[in-house]
């Protein structure tokens, strides 16, 4: 039986992610090879394994890897769980990072009719609110992705500020 | 895992550069070009692919028509599921290749390149570290790489097998932007 660390000695494309077992993956999405554990946890989601979720979880409470794991993670939780990412969302946008908050814009954008409901309108509003924080010149938060995000949701600025401090109170 | 002699043009060109090149056998059947100093075994292509932000470019037309699918046309989109896991395979793509190329910068920025001469630095790099695990605690080990311009922070994991050589098993070169 293969050992899971014997399987870290490998690159990410030398591993046959489909051929593994979900406990196998799961294990390699939790390690600290970053690449792998991208790769493995995104074969849990291609499965819809129910691993995805709990793994994605981890990761993103844990603070495990970097934030391109994490905003993986993000997205697979999204998939499989919206009401559980987006309650994630709202705990990291008052303080997250820009490369975290471009990936919450990016899936925002995506998934758009997710976010129509009063609590997805409150979270992107917070978005918007923190991009204020960020110069112009600014590489990340990515410009082309700003500048879609408040061509899309601009006008949360201003008229639906009222009920959404209504909302925080 | 067994190691023998392998011959492939960049294990020479370390070779010729004095390091000792060996083949290892994974247990997938896998064979990983390792460079091998002591009872340390560096796998090459984490440190020539991954930190030299070889790691192969996604589709980004793609990615693009497939997200503006599912945000103007979702029912379309769901209709055939396969568009779902390609944008999820381009997706993994999309991050492991960003993170390639942010190692990339990251080393660029203390005046290190993707010459032979660079990866061998590296690699003597983390051999250094590797000497230096403890075989009751394989964990993440931080250390200071240097280069002409800076110092850069690297994290590696080190696995160690029965017979007492120690590979890496994984390496992480933080960036100095954000960490969150």
């Amino acid at each position: 039986m293969i050992n899971v660390n014997e399987l870290l000695i490998l690159t990410d494309d030398q591993i046959d992610y489909p051929s593994l077992s979900e406990n196998m993956l799961e294990q390699l999405a939790l390690s600290e090879e970053l690449f792998i554990a991208t790769s493995a946890l995104t074969e849990l989601s291609i499965r819809n394994s129910p691993c995805a979720a709990s793994v994605a979880r981890e990761i993103l409470c844990q603070d495990r890897g970097d934030y391109h794991l994490q905003a993986r993670a993000l997205e697979v939780l999204f998939e499989v769980n919206p009401k559980q990412a987006m309650y994630l969302i709202l705990q990291q946008v008052p303080t997250c990072g820009a490369f975290m908050l471009n990936a919450i814009m990016e899936l925002i954008l995506e998934n758009e009719p997710d976010f129509k409901s009063e609590a997805g309108l409150f979270l992107t509003h917070l978005v918007i609110e923190r991009l204020a924080e960020f110069d112009e010149k600014t590489t990340l938060p990515q410009p082309e992705v700003k500048s879609i995000f408040l061509k899309r949701f601009g006008y949360l600025r201003t008229g639906f500020a009222a009920s959404v401090h209504r909302l925080a109170a | 895992m067994e190691a023998k002699i392998n011959p492939t043009e960049l294990g020479t060109k370390l070779q010729l550069q004095g390091l000792e090149i060996v083949d290892v056998l994974a247990p997938n059947g896998k064979i990983v070009l390792c460079a091998k100093e002591g009872l340390v075994l560096v796998p090459i292509d984490k440190v020539a692919i991954y930190v030299m932000g070889k790691v192969k470019k996604y589709p980004v037309e793609e990615l693009k028509e497939l997200q503006e699918l599912k945000q103007t046309d979702r029912k379309n989109f769901e209709a055939n599921a396969g568009n779902a896991r390609r944008l999820k395979e381009i997706k993994n793509l999309k991050h492991s290749y960003e993170r390639s190329q942010e190692m990339f910068a990251s080393i660029n920025k203390i005046g290190l390149g993707d010459s032979v001469n660079d990866i061998i630095v590296i690699i003597r790099h983390l051999f250094a570290v590797g000497k230096e695990v403890d075989v009751q605690s394989p964990v993440r080990h931080p250390s200071k790489l240097d280069g002409l311009l800076g110092t850069l922070k690297v994290l590696s994991t080190w696995a160690v097998l029965p017979d007492g050589m120690r590979y890496l098993s994984s390496i992480n070169i933080i960036p100095k932007m954000e960490t969150a």
